[in-house]
Parts: structure tokens; C-alpha cells; sequence
């Protein structure tokens, strides 16, 4: 503790009055008391840094629960896109299983299965041709070749296939 | 403070009060204090040090929680990737009864939700544990009802269920999911590993009341999703040979019936239908849909064909009969013991060691080539040529084309076959025609397949490729074939095998204007009681179209049935192979002379003595039965065809 009596040894100088001994614009300073400053400052920004610290790491916190947050919310979101996703696959496959294709077009579009199959194929002579010969074949057709374009011999038959058909 | 105070009997100075009873207390009190301390640290040591890892374990249980993440399953697709078979996540309901305040209002509440009887509820909800599972893997629109009821103790959870779009479509093959998403059998279950990936978890650090504490996640692993399944299967023809095989099964008033067709090149397999008959209780769905009329004189619906619960074409076996020829006769062909026009006296009986072997049908004795042998299916003269084999070669060319062996498939349950344990005198008459051994679908599909790649053997393949989770896609290595036949021998073998379905006992396979080879058979329905069923075949037709440049061999058997394997199965047989042609737009091919050398079979000739000859396809036309261009003049005359038999 700094007592009063202390004080009474500073000897009062005006300001710019020379102290009458080198160095005499200096005036002594207690080294007890600036010890006493700086820690009373050290103490002081102690305390600001520790409450800074503190504050910062609520507020680390605090942003580490919003992305946390966010990304749960981030993560629900991809499951769930996911599970959708994956619904709509099965959707579209069951729409496209033969099965449903069959029922649609029979039941609902009116649909039949063809009674026979007609082979159309190339007549002879066509380069690249991989046609038996004799050309076009209708299975079980007892058509007339009568008004056939050359080479196509069941071309009644197909052409009445075609006009069947939509 | 000043000497005398604080401590009695104080006074001196140095220990002031303190008299050496005194000191001696107080030392002791120390010491102890100070074992104390050091009993504390050597505690904290131990523990910190030495005992950490199991005092974090157990705190850990108290604030950490791992959750398991289960792996997507892979998809199990056709070759054109179509899926056959796909997991989602589920709701399934379950409760904690030490939550449930109402077990009796609360499972009245649910029972129509859930479907499921209120006292069922009611007790599940009673029990003395913590966790019952009320209902697994519901709808969404029933889990979305169940949440909405805000029952105590009532949660959801999501697990993973199979789905299958295409219906029961290959189910056979396909198999079964488990409901903890383990495959139980068929592709399922043998390749489980790769279609179940790797499942992960996370270490989740959790408050007291069980919240998840921000940025206290301890551990991620990511679960790896499992790969999707390529098949060789292709969805659409599948569905086809399904209806086709329904309808044959039924009129042929069989027990169930088998049809597998693969690509002649590759050995992919395309289609691999499976029916049965339902038993009278059986409420199992029909496999397709297919319009089959009442069986007549009665009013009720005709039961509809199911699907088999296993895939037989690899797992059971059947004496194979006539279709077994073809190894018998390219084999002796092969080894030069006989050449296709060769004659052979065909009596109507033949003894061997005791036992009179006989065609199928009575029948004059007959000079017949190897060609009319094959195309009339003789059992005489298939045997005779058997002779000339002998065991050994007969023994080697079976293996040889994959018989008594599994195929590289090694489908779950895939039989290897039996061939016979011991040789007896009549063995080398039974075994040529398809007696005395049994084979699987695929065993002899392969077989035929054999041929139709100019002598190679082609192993079957089911799985084309597996797609990773980042789609990317890996095609499963080609397992090494092996040539069984020269391509001499194997254009030898396609000639006479147009001539069974030209002239012979297979005209019902006949699909102009693509040219068909291929082989009726029937063999006998064995009894449990020893010996053979009279009157019910196991009747099959196996071949390969278009013949000129074979791409697609199929393979159809119907068991126990009444009919031969030219009336049940061959027309079965050209319905699938049309629709295959169609499929893949396969073109006829141009028509080509016969294999040199090879006589061809005439109509004279074909006395059909083995099968019936089916009737062809409604819309087909039974070609000419003239003869094609033969470098070699055809087989002696025989008597006319009639309604034939042939064996």
C-alpha cells in the first residue's frame, strides 16, 4: 500500500523548468507502483481475453449446433430424396414390367395378340439378303400370288396384315 | 501468532503447545493424510493410466450411442437393365410396453390400422420387455396412419424390403430376401456378399435425455452400398416362355414343366421359366396370367400353374431318354466308328445281355441310316452304334458335354447329375438312350449348345456383370470352353438334327421359315415305390434355331405328363424360339445344303418309331417333306409315315 508520506518526497517542478540536475525532465516513478499498474493491466486484459475466449467459444458453439443442425437436416433430406428416388424406380419398373404392359394393352386399349406371325423378308437377289428362297413368307398362308409385286409372293396376305393395323 | 495460542498445552517455542504425544498425533495424522493422498493418486494412476481404455468404455455406454446404417442392396437386373428386384426402406411399428399407457386403447386403436386382431395387440404391448414388433415393413400410407394416432410407445422405424416389379416373374431363380435383407436362396442368397454391400455406423455422443449432442458425433463410418446384379436374363422373353410354358403345362395335363433357352454364342442363359401345378390347398398366386379354358365337364376355373419354389432346371434331375442320342452318335461319329450313312438293320426287338430292348413302336425290321435313326429317335439303332462306342468312349464323351458335373453356375442346390455307379451288361443299352442316368435341364441344354457351336462346349452363364455403387459396371470374366466335336461332326450332328424336326419325330418344332435342329425325348417318370410310373413321361425337346448359324438353343421337359416329348414339348419349344427370333430380330438365314456325307432323311423313312409326332404351331405350315439335295442317295425305303411313334 502506497502511504502519503511517500508522495512528499516528489518535489514539485513547473513544467519545462530545469530540474537543476541532469536528466531532470524525468521524474521518478516508484517501481512498486508501475509493477502494481501493470499487473492491475495484465489482471484487466486477463480477464478480457479470458471472457473473450469464453464468448468465442459459445459462439463456436453455437455455429457448430447451427451446421450441425443443418446438416442433419441436410442429411434427412438426401434419405429422403433417396427413398423417393428409389420409390419411383420401383414405380418405373413395375410400369414397365411386361406383365402390367400386357394388361394395359389388353385391358385397357383393347389390344390382342397377333393369331400368326407373318415373316416379311427380302426378295431374292437383294444384296445382302439373308431371305430363304422364294422371299417373303407368310407362315400358313394359302394366299394367291395373283397381283404380287415381283417377288413377293404373300404380298395379299401382308398387305391385309397392314391395313389391320393402326 | 503468539507462542501459547492455538495449540494446547502449548508454549514452547518451535512447537509451540505441541507436546510429544502431541507431535506424535500429529505426525500420525499426517501420515495417514498423506497415505490417503497417495492411495487417491495411485487410484488416479491406475485408472488414468492403466485402466483408461475400460472405464472410457464403460462411460462411454452412458453418453455414446452407435447406431447401425444399413447398406442399400443392390438391384437384381435383366440384361437390358430392367430391375427384377429392388430394396427400398420401410416403416415398420414397434413398441416400448414401459412406454405404453393404454395397452387396451391403444391396441384398439391400431387393430384397423394395422390389420392385425386387437388382442394380438394388446398382449404384444403388454409384455415385460422393451421392444415387439407390431407390424414390419408396412406401406408408407399405414405408417403415415400409425404416426398420426400419437400413440405412447408406438415408433417407427425404417428397414429395408425387397421388392419385386415384374411380379414373380423368375422368381425361381431370383430366391428369397430374408426380412433382415439376408438372401435365403436362389441368385439371392449366393451372391449375398455382393448384393448386401457393407453396412456402417455412427458413434453418436447423446445427452442424458438421449439428445444428440451438436458436434459430439464420435465415429462415421459410411455404409457401402451393395452392387447391382446384371443377369443374363432377358426380362421379356421371360415373360413369354412363362406364359408359353403355362399353357403347355396345362395341356399337356403335366405335373410341372421346365423351358431354358440360351444364347447359342455367348451361353448366356435368356430364359429359364419354372412351373408347377398348384396342390388342391395351395393359395399361391398364378405365375402368369394366361387365358386357359376350364377343363371340360367342369364348371370351376382351370387352376392356373405356379411358380416353383426352387429353381429345378439346375437342381433336379430327370432321366433324360431319347435327347441323350446326340452324345451317343456324335461321339461315335467323332471317334470315326461310324459314318452318318451307314445302314444299320433295325428289328423290331434286340436283345442285350438278357433283356429285349424295342422302339417305341412295333415296327418291321427296318435298314436305316444314322440320319433315319435319329430322325425316327431308334432305340435299336441308337444302341447298336452304342455297341460299336463302347463304354469307356460313351463314358467320356458324357462328361465331356458337361453331364455328371456341375455347370461353372454353381447355382445354390445345382445337382451335378448322376451317372450310372456301376456297369452292367444292359448298361450299354440303357445309358445311350437316356436310361440309367439322370441329367438336369441345363446339363443337357448345354449339351445341345454344344453342337450348335460347331463342337464347342460354351459354359451357361446367369450373371452378365456387377454394377458398383458408382455405376460403374464389371463383366464377370467368360468362364474357357472346350471343343467336345469337330466342326465336321458338329455340321453332321445339325444336318441330322434338321431332319428330326423336317421329317421326324420333331415336325412340331418346326418354325418356318427359320430352319429348327433338334431332338425329342422321353423317359419315365421314376416310382418311390422302385421302378417306373406306367404312363407318365417326363417328355422334352431340346435345339437350336436358325440352323444355318445357330444364335438361340432351347431346352424344354415336361414332367408327368401323358404325352411324348414331340406332343408336349416341341410345340412349347418353336412358341418360345419364335418369340426369342422375334426378341432379337434374328432373320431366317439363307437355306444350305447338307452337311457332306450326310444322308437325308425321307418321308418314307420317317416312321416316327419313338415319338408322336406334335402338331405344328397354328399358323405354321408343316413344310414338303421332299428331301433336300443329298450327295448321298437317302435310306432304303421304309414304310409309309403314319400317325408315328418314335422312341
Amino acid at each position: 500500500m502506497i502511504d502519503r508520506g511517500d508522495r512528499a518526497l516528489r518535489a514539485p517542478v513547473a513544467p519545462g523548468e530545469p530540474t537543476g540536475r541532469p536528466g531532470g525532465h524525468l521524474r521518478l516513478v516508484e517501481a512498486r507502483r508501475r509493477a502494481l499498474r501493470q499487473g492491475r493491466l495484465l489482471l484487466f486484459g486477463g480477464i478480457a481475453a479470458a471472457a473473450a475466449i469464453a464468448l468465442a467459444l459459445v459462439y463456436l458453439h453455437v455455429v457448430l449446433a447451427q451446421r450441425q443442425f443443418r446438416l442433419d437436416n441436410l442429411n434427412a433430406q438426401v434419405q429422403k430424396d433417396s427413398a423417393a428416388y428409389q420409390q419411383l424406380r420401383l414405380q418405373v419398373a413395375e410400369l414397365g414390367s411386361p406383365d402390367h404392359i400386357i394388361s394395359t394393352a389388353e385391358g385397357r386399349l383393347g389390344m390382342v395378340q397377333p393369331s400368326k406371325v407373318v415373316y416379311l423378308t427380302e426378295p431374292p437377289g437383294t444384296p445382302g439378303t439373308g431371305a430363304p428362297a422364294g422371299g417373303l413368307s407368310s407362315a400358313g398362308s394359302d394366299a394367291s400370288p395373283a397381283h404380287a409385286p415381283a417377288g413377293y409372293a404373300d404380298w395379299p396376305v401382308v398387305k391385309s396384315e397392314l391395313a389391320g393395323t393402326p | 501468532m503468539k507462542a501459547g495460542t492455538g495449540w494446547p498445552g502449548g508454549g514452547r517455542s518451535g512447537s509451540p503447545g505441541l507436546g510429544r504425544q502431541g507431535r506424535a498425533r500429529a505426525f500420525a495424522i499426517l501420515a495417514l493424510v498423506g497415505a490417503c493422498f497417495a492411495a487417491i493418486c495411485a487410484k488416479l494412476v491406475a485408472i488414468q493410466a492403466f485402466d483408461s481404455a475400460s472405464y472410457l468404455a464403460r462411460g462411454g455406454s452412458e453418453w455414446e450411442e452407435t447406431v447401425d446404417l444399413p447398406a442399400q442392396r443392390g438391384a437384381i437386373l435383366d440384361r437390358n437393365g430392367y430391375e427384377l428386384a429392388i430394396s427400398l426402406p420401410q416403416s415398420t411399428v414397434y413398441a416400448d410396453p414401459r412406454d405404453v399407457t393404454d395397452p387396451t386403447a391403444e391396441a384398439a386403436a391400431l387393430a384397423p390400422v394395422l390389420r392385425v386382431g386387437p388382442p394380438e395387440l394388446r398382449a404384444e404391448m403388454s409384455e415385460r420387455t422393451t421392444f415387439v414388433y407390431l407390424a414390419r415393413t408396412v406401406p408408407d400410407a399405414v405408417a403415415k396412419r400409425v404416426a398420426a394416432l400419437g400413440l405412447a410407445g408406438v415408433y417407427l422405424l425404417q428397414e429395408p424390403k425387397r421388392f419385386y416389379p415384374a411380379g414373380q416373374l423368375a422368381s425361381p431363380l431370383l430366391g428369397l430376401v430374408g426380412t433382415g435383407g439376408t438372401g435365403l436362396s436362389g441368385l439371392e442368397y449366393k451372391y449375398d456378399a455382393l448384393l448386401s454391400g457393407s453396412p456402417g455406423k455412427e458413434v453418436e455422443e447423446i445427452d442424458p435425455k438421449g439428445r444428440l449432442v451438436p458436434g459430439g458425433i464420435q465415429d462415421f463410418q459410411a455404409p457401402v452400398a451393395g452392387r447391382d446384379l446384371v443377369l443374363s436374363i432377358d426380362e421379356r422373353l421371360q415373360y413369354q416362355a412363362e406364359q408359353a410354358l403355362a399353357q403347355a403345362l396345362v395341356a399337356a395335363d403335366a405335373h410341372r414343366a421346365i423351358a431354358v433357352f440360351m444364347d447359342t454364342q455367348t451361353g448366356d442363359i435368356l430364359a429359364d421359366a419354372e412351373l408347377t401345378m398348384p396342390a388342391a390347398a395351395s393359395t399361391a398366386p398364378p405365375a402368369v396370367p394366361v387365358e386357359i379354358p376350364p377343363p371340360p365337364g367342369s364348371n370351376g376355373p382351370q387352376p392356373q400353374p405356379v411358380e416353383e419354389p426352387l429353381a429345378t432346371s439346375f437342381t433336379d434331375v430327370y432321366e433324360p431318354g431319347s435327347v441323350n442320342k446326340l452324345v451317343t452318335i456324335s461321339a461315335a461319329l467323332q471317334l470315326g466308328l461310324i459314318r452318318p450313312s451307314d445302314v444299320f438293320t433295325i428289328p423290331n426287338t434286340y436283345d442285350v445281355a438278357g433283356t429285349v430292348f424295342h422302339d417305341a413302336e412295333p415296327h418291321a425290321t427296318e435298314h436305316w441310316t444314322v440320319t433315319d435313326i435319329l430322325a425316327n429317335s431308334s432305340n435299336i439303332g441308337t444302341i447298336q452304334i452304342a455297341q460299336h462306342l463302347g463304354r469307356s468312349n460313351l463314358m467320356d464323351y458324357i462328361h465331356a458335354y458337361g453331364l455328371g458335373s456341375k455347370t461353372v453356375i454353381d447355382f445354390p442346390g445345382e445337382s451335378a447329375g448322376l451317372l450310372p455307379s456301376y456297369w452292367s451288361g444292359t448298361s450299354i443299352a440303357d445309358v445311350p438312350i437316356g436310361q440309367g442316368i439322370a441329367v438336369t435341364a441345363i446339363q443337357m441344354l448345354a449339351a445341345y449348345n454344344t453342337v450348335a457351336n460347331g463342337g464347342v462346349y460354351v459354359p451357361p452363364r446367369l450373371v452378365d456383370a456387377t454394377i458398383d455403387p458408382d455405376g460403374h459396371e464389371h463383366a464377370l470374366p467368360m468362364a474357357p470352353r472346350h471343343r467336345v466335336v469337330s466342326p465336321t461332326v458338329a455340321k453332321e450332328m445339325t444336318t441330322m438334327l434338321d431332319e428330326v424336326v423336317r421329317v421326324g419325330t420333331g415336325t412340331a418344332a418346326n418354325l418356318d421359315p427359320y430352319t429348327v435342329a433338334g431332338k425329342t425325348g422321353t423317359g419315365l417318370v421314376p416310382s418311390p415305390s422302385g421302378g417306373y410310373e406306367a404312363g407318365h413321361y417326363v417328355a422334352s425337346f431340346a435345339g437350336f434355331v436358325p440352323s444355318e448359324h445357330p444364335q438361340i438353343t432351347g431346352m424344354v421337359v415336361v414332367d408327368d405328363t401323358p404325352d411324348y416329348g414331340a406332343a408336349a414339348s416341341a410345340p412349347t419349344f418353336a412358341t418360345i424360339a419364335r418369340d426369342a427370333l422375334e426378341d432379337f430380330s434374328i432373320p431366317p438365314q439363307p437355306e444350305q445344303p447338307p452337311a457332306s456325307g450326310v444322308p437325308l432323311a425321307t418321308a418314307a423313312s420317317a416312321t416316327g418309331a419313338g415319338d408322336i409326332a406334335g402338331a405344328p404351331l397354328p399358323g405354321l405350315s408343316v413344310p414338303p417333306a421332299a428331301p433336300k439335295t443329298s450327295a448321298i442317295p437317302a435310306s432304303p425305303p421304309a414304310r409309309e409315315p403314319s400317325g408315328s411313334k418314335t422312341g
